[in-house]
């Protein structure tokens, strides 16, 4: 069964309103990492923030295991899907746990279950809890700050989860070891993840397929390898040469 | 007694109202300017339109707003209008620190709040109002400062507070007084903004625990040092006059003590010698066994006011001020048709009673160098014509209506005015800043120096006979009006110069110079001869 599917859904922002998003037809399974490509302004991020209501749609549906979105609360609907921001987005104020424990203390979870609970997903996302719960957000690494956020959006065992670039603010090393924990991770758990993403590499390496946005329409899906194969349009050949080219950079630069 | 020691003793209470006043007024403005800054949240229009109210008010000058309090309060004094005026005063930068604090909220945190799930007013009070905690408070220190500053001016609408002694040292040229006063409230503004300093700093830097334990110890001591205004007074409250006030009250007779058991208030106005009447006044009431409450150096009109609306039971004022200022009229009278024509007209129109004039006279007059008359030949005010003469006086006299009739009567167009407080006409005339000034004929510096008071002889200034008024509701109290009839007719030109001149020139405290007023109008000392101690 889909996970999430896109039925025809249009938005248009603003005053007078602009057509942000056309007829987007488009399916996650289960358990599927599906990446929205694109570059700025191509719509990939209002995409992102339709499917849990933040942007309203103008025409057409979307379903979230099989249930019309438009029929459920926004607060209840955002409340069971995770969310994680570019630069994790930590409330200052409050601690790690704090953080964490945002959803729960929203679903009205009992303070011992909350708190055990906090403790599961930051070994999750391999912080040690002793260390990390009482620590404010100010003081952790860019690196640090996006596992928390990550294991914010975990905490209450969402079946879906909504991830806007979250890889993108931090150095090259930091961000491979959170990608390949994070692939670990959805591995494990076996959520869906709809990520955000401008870089094709991180597309290639994460996503089971990969959704192409251009001015708020979808050019192609497909898996990495059927993109690679048979890019649809010459702006998205043009789009696969830069890794291949960054690739072919380094094999000369190590090989000499 | 010394004036210092005096201070000190009256330091407690008047320090524990001053803070009590100022917290009351900076407490209801936090809570007036939280709920705005809600209300207007996600309104621009409104958000601007309540900033620039409150703008508008804060541009009213303090005094200004106090006294405008009086009236709109019914005519009551003391602590709600001066409470009323300051909590205005207070929500300026309490309502801009929390309208921009709120504003200024990171977009990507609201975004990650309503992300998660949460409603707009679990963002509102969960995210954003906690991230602008520490703006606030900086708005809140910012408030408290200015508030401990002008409810110094609080004193003008009759509230206890340290004001008392900047307006007393003021008008007695007493600067110790003065100084005194302004130090404490100087000292408690530092105290108050460096306490929520260290809490502002703990919140910024996320320690809870010092926050909350500066918090707590705050809100203690504040709590212990407001207890001083709200306990019944103490003996730390003697003064001069207890001297004067039955010592074994309960065993006293009836009849020697009348007024046992009663409690009046009493104002004066904010000059030497109307602060001597007042603290005389005083010593009568206790004396017959009464307990006294002050209202001193409180704004002319708004003391007339409280006196009308039963808030003040009984202070001097002049038969000339009432029949100028109150009824308005302008054509020259005798002192004696003043005299009645006034009185009628205060219990006619007001219900106010006039138990009595004191005996003296205080009349306005155009004082002179000698020198400089002698050399220009100048006698009467008539010779002022043409000149172009500085000519001193207090504000309020040059915008009376009896200096307009002066000046129309004698032609004095000519000459420049230069307002001042009294204090320092005075010295501006000695100084040579000016060459006349108007004074009062029982100002006890009259007789210092070679000055000359210029001759009225047309009678353009309205005689200013000192009247002892009470309140309708005082005005039925007969035992009362006994006591007070005490007093009348017992004080002579003479005999209030010298007791003015104690505090001009000797610098005693106005409570002493009562002191020696008040031993002269007994009866057995009526016929003495005034002596200068």
């Amino acid at each position: 069964m889909s996970s999430l599917r896109l039925d025809r859904a249009s938005v248009r922002l603003g005053d007078p309103p602009v057509p942000i998003l056309h007829d987007i037809d488009l399916a996650a399974e289960s358990g599927e990492i599906l990446a929205l490509l694109g570059a700025s302004g191509s719509g990939k991020t209002t995409l992102l923030r339709s499917i849990n209501r933040l942007v309203p749609l103008t025409t057409g549906r979307i379903e979230v295991a099989g249930r019309n979105t438009a029929e459920i609360e926004p607060v209840a609907l955002r409340l069971s899907i995770g969310y994680v921001l570019q630069g994790a987005a930590l409330f200052p104020h409050w601690t790690v746990a704090e953080n964490i424990g945002t959803v729960p203390r929203l679903l009205g979870w009992n303070a011992e279950r909350t708190s055990g609970r906090i403790n599961e997903v930051l070994d999750l996302v391999r912080l040690d809890p002793a260390e990390f719960r009482d620590r404010f957000p100010g003081s952790l690494s860019g690196g640090q700050q996006q596992r928390v956020g990550v294991a914010r959006a975990l905490i209450a065992k969402p079946s879906l989860i909504l991830m806007d670039e979250p890889f993108g603010a931090l150095d090259p090393l930091t961000r491979e070891g959170l990608q390949a924990d994070f692939l670990a991770l959805q591995q494990e758990l076996g959520f869906t993840a709809v990520v955000v993403t401008h870089d094709i590499s991180e597309a290639l390496l994460l996503a089971d397929r990969i959704a192409i946005l251009s001015h708020g329409r979808l050019v192609q899906v497909g898996t990495p390898a059927e993109i690679s194969k048979t890019p649809a349009n010459a702006e998205i050949e043009e789009l696969l040469t830069t890794p291949r080219r960054q690739a072919e950079t380094w094999r000369e630069l190590l090989g000499s | 007694m010394t004036e210092l020691s005096q201070n000190w003793r009256d330091l407690p209470n008047l320090l524990s109202w001053h803070l009590l006043l100022s917290l009351c007024a900076v407490v209801t403005a936090s809570i007036v300017a939280l709920s705005i800054a809600l209300l207007v949240d996600r309104r621009p229009r409104w958000k601007h339109l309540s900033l620039a109210v409150v703008g508008v008010m804060q541009t009213i000058p303090g005094l200004a707003l106090l006294a405008l309090m009086v009236p709109l309060l019914g005519g009551s004094i003391g602590f709600a209008p001066a409470f009323a005026a300051l909590t205005v005063y207070a929500l300026l930068p309490l309502l801009q620190n929390t309208v921009t604090g709120l504003s200024g909220t990171d977009p990507r945190l609201v975004e990650a709040a309503r992300g998660l799930g949460m409603g707009e007013h679990q963002i509102l009070f969960q995210v954003r109002f906690p991230l602008a905690f520490p703006v606030i408070l900086a708005g809140l220190r910012t408030s408290t400062v200015w508030t401990v500053g002008t409810t110094t001016l609080a004193t003008a609408v009759g509230a206890s507070g340290l004001g008392t002694y900047i307006f007393t040292g003021l008008q007695t040229r007493n600067h110790s007084t003065t100084l005194f006063g302004c130090f404490f409230a100087a000292m408690l503004a530092i105290v108050l903004d460096q306490a929520l300093r260290v809490i502002e700093n703990a919140v910024r830097s996320r320690r809870r625990a010092v926050a909350g334990a500066a918090g707590v110890a705050l809100a203690l001591a504040l709590m212990g040092a407001t207890a001083g205004a709200l306990w019944p007074r103490s003996s730390a409250d003697v003064d001069l006059r207890a001297e004067t006030a039955p010592v074994e009250a309960e065993s006293a007779q009836a009849s020697e003590y009348p007024l046992a058991g009663q409690h009046f208030t009493v104002g004066s106005k904010a000059f030497v010698e109307n602060l001597i009447l007042g603290e005389l006044v005083g010593m009568q009431l206790e004396a017959s066994g009464a307990t006294v409450e002050d209202r001193p150096s409180m704004g002319s009109t708004i003391l007339f006011d409280a006196l009308r609306q039963n808030a003040v039971d009984c202070y001097v004022d002049y038969s000339g001020t009432v029949w100028a200022t109150l009824m308005k009229r302008d054509e020259p009278a005798s002192r004696m048709r003043t005299r009645i024509e006034s009185t009628s007209y205060l219990l006619e129109e007001h219900g106010v009673v006039s138990v009595g004039a004191l005996g003296f006279e205080n009349n306005y007059a155009i004082v002179m160098r000698g020198e400089d008359a002698r050399g220009l030949g100048i006698r009467t005010i008539a010779d002022l014509s043409g000149r172009n003469f500085d000519i001193a006086g207090d504000p309020e006299v040059f915008g009376r209506p009896e200096w307009e009739r002066v000046r129309d009567i004698y032609g004095l167009q000519s000459l420049v005015t230069r307002p001042m407080q009294t204090i320092y006409t005075w010295d501006a005339l000695h100084e040579g800043q000016v060459d006349a000034s108007i004074a009062y004929t029982t100002d006890g510096r009259i007789a210092e120096g070679d000055l000359v008071i210029l001759d009225d002889n047309r009678q353009a200034f309205p005689p200013y006979d000192a009247i002892l008024l009470v309140s309708p509701e005082a005005s039925r109290n007969r035992a009362l009006v006994e006591v007070l009839l005490g007093l009348v007719n017992r004080i002579d030109d003479r005999t209030m110069r010298v007791a003015n001149r104690l505090v001009e020139i000797e610098r005693e405290s106005p409570q002493w110079a009562a002191r020696w007023l008040w031993e002269r109008t007994r009866p057995e000392a009526a016929e003495e001869e005034p002596a200068v101690p």
